[in-house]
C-alpha cells in the first residue's frame, strides 16, 4: 500500500469525527467561523495534507488564531454566508513545504 | 387545347433549361486565388482580433501554402504569440524554444530568446526563465540585446526576491544603455532592501515556550494573549486533575494541551515567515512602481511601454 493511499485511509478515520460535527453540529449555531476555510474545513485539510500529527499542531493553531489578529492582515472575500476573513492552509504551511 | 397544351409542355421545358445554363454560365466568375500576402495579413487580422486558435490555424496555413516565402519565420513566431497571449505559456515556449535554435543573431530570434524566458516566468519557472536570459547573453553579439536581457534579468531576480543578483543584472549593463533603463535609480532602490524589516522564525520559535511569547515578538497581540490563556489554562487544569488523582482526566488533559502547546509554537514560527513575506511582497510593490517603462515585443523588434498604476 502506497504511502499516499495509508494517509488518506488514516485521514478518512480522523476526519471522520469532523465530518460528523460539520453535519450534525456545527448548523444548530449557524456558521460562525469568521474564516474561510471554516476552522473545520482547514482541519481537515491540514490533516490530509500533513497526516495525523502535524495536522492536528496545525489545526490547533488556526483554532488560537481564529478571529483574532488575522482579521486585520489577511484580506476578507465575499463567501455564501457573507464576508469572511480569507485564511487558506496555503497561507499558513508554505514555508513547511 | 389538350394537344396544344402537350405540345407547350417540352417547349416550356426546354426554354427553362436554357435559361438555367446561361444563368450557370454567366455566374462561372472566374476563381478565387489567395495568394502569400492576403493569407498572411487574414491571419495576422486574426490575431489582432485576439481570435488566437483561427490566427494560429491560419498561420499555419501559410506556412503550409507558401514555405518559400521569406515571412514564415515571422508567422512561426506569431503563432507562438497567439498561444502566449491565450495564455498557453507552454505550447508559446515550445514554438519560441524552436525559433531561438541555431542562432544566428536576427532580430526575431533574439525575439523569440525573450519570449521564451516571458513564456517560462508566466509559468512560474523563474529560475529557467533567467537562463534563457542568460544563454541569450552568451550567443548574442549585439549590445542592445544584451543590455537588454541583463535588464530583464534584473527583475526577475528582483521577482525572486535575490535582491544582490539583481543588483549585479542591473549593474551589467553598459553605459551606452543605463539611462534608457534608469539603472542608477534601479540600484538606489534596490540598496533599500538592507532595511527590509523582518523576524527570526528561530526565535520566534524559541520565544514560545512561554505561550504567546512568539506571537508577541511578531506584533501579533491578541494571538499571544489567546495562545497564553488557552495554554495556561488547560497547563492549570492538567495539573488540579492529577492533583486530585484524576490520572485519566489528567491525561487526556494533557494530550490536548500537547497540541495547542505545539500550535502555539508553529503558530509563532508561522508568524514570522508570514511577517518576513509580507514585508518582501511590500518591497517588491514599491520596487515594481519604478518600473513605469518596460518592454514589450512588437513587429520588427521591441517598443517601450509606459504604464501607471491609478
Amino acid at each position: 500500500m502506497s504511502e499516499a493511499n495509508t494517509l488518506n485511509e488514516g485521514s478518512g478515520i480522523l476526519t471522520g469525527p469532523i465530518h460528523f460535527y460539520q453535519k450534525y453540529l456545527s448548523g444548530a449555531d449557524g456558521h460562525r467561523c469568521p474564516m474561510t476555510p471554516s476552522c473545520s474545513g482547514y482541519a481537515v485539510q491540514a490533516i490530509r495534507r500533513h497526516g495525523a500529527f502535524w495536522g492536528w499542531i496545525i489545526t490547533c493553531d488556526r483554532l488560537m488564531r481564529c478571529g483574532r489578529d488575522e482579521l486585520k492582515l489577511s484580506p476578507s472575500v465575499m463567501t455564501r454566508q457573507g464576508m469572511r476573513c480569507q485564511d487558506p492552509l496555503d497561507n499558513n504551511d508554505f514555508w513547511l513545504r | 387545347m389538350e394537344s396544344t397544351i402537350r405540345f407547350h409542355r417540352p417547349i416550356f421545358s426546354l426554354i427553362m433549361l436554357g435559361v438555367l445554363l446561361l444563368a450557370g454560365a454567366a455566374n462561372a466568375a472566374d476563381p478565387l486565388t489567395i495568394d502569400a500576402g492576403s493569407q498572411y495579413r487574414f491571419a495576422q487580422s486574426r490575431l489582432d482580433a485576439d481570435a488566437f486558435d483561427e490566427a494560429i490555424a491560419e498561420f499555419n496555413r501559410f506556412i503550409h501554402f507558401f514555405p518559400d516565402d521569406p515571412r514564415v519565420p515571422r508567422a512561426r513566431f506569431q503563432t507562438g504569440m497567439a498561444h502566449y497571449r491565450a495564455g498557453r505559456y507552454p505550447e508559446a515556449a515550445a514554438v519560441f524554444d524552436r525559433q531561438s535554435r541555431n542562432y544566428e543573431g536576427l532580430p526575431l530570434q533574439n525575439e523569440a530568446f525573450f519570449m521564451l524566458s516571458r513564456s517560462h516566468a508566466d509559468q512560474g519557472r523563474i529560475e529557467q526563465a533567467i537562463l534563457d536570459l542568460h544563454n541569450l547573453t552568451a550567443v548574442a553579439a549585439d549590445v542592445d540585446v544584451i543590455d537588454r536581457a541583463r535588464y530583464e534579468q534584473g527583475w526577475l531576480y528582483v521577482q525572486q526576491g535575490q535582491w544582490l543578483q539583481a543588483d549585479r543584472a542591473f549593474d551589467a549593463v553598459t553605459p551606452a544603455n543605463r539611462n534608457r533603463y534608469r539603472i542608477a535609480d534601479l540600484r538606489q532602490s534596490l540598496a533599500a532592501h538592507d532595511a527590509i524589516p523582518t523576524k527570526s522564525p528561530t526565535l520566534a520559535g524559541t520565544l514560545s515556550i512561554v505561550p504567546g511569547g512568539g506571537q508577541l515578538y511578531c506584533n501579533r497581540y491578541r494571538d499571544a494573549l489567546t495562545a497564553f490563556l488557552v495554554n495556561a489554562g488547560l497547563i492549570l487544569a492538567a495539573w488540579e486533575a492529577f492533583d486530585n488523582d484524576l490520572p485519566a482526566l489528567g491525561g487526556v488533559i494533557t494530550f490536548v494541551e500537547f497540541g495547542f502547546y505545539a500550535g502555539n509554537i508553529y503558530g509563532a514560527v508561522s508568524g514570522a515567515h508570514k511577517f518576513n513575506r509580507d514585508r518582501v511582497d511590500d518591497f517588491k510593490s514599491h520596487f515594481n512602481g519604478n518600473r513605469p517603462l518596460s518592454l514589450a515585443p512588437s513587429p520588427g523588434g521591441a517598443a517601450l511601454l509606459l504604464s501607471f498604476d491609478f
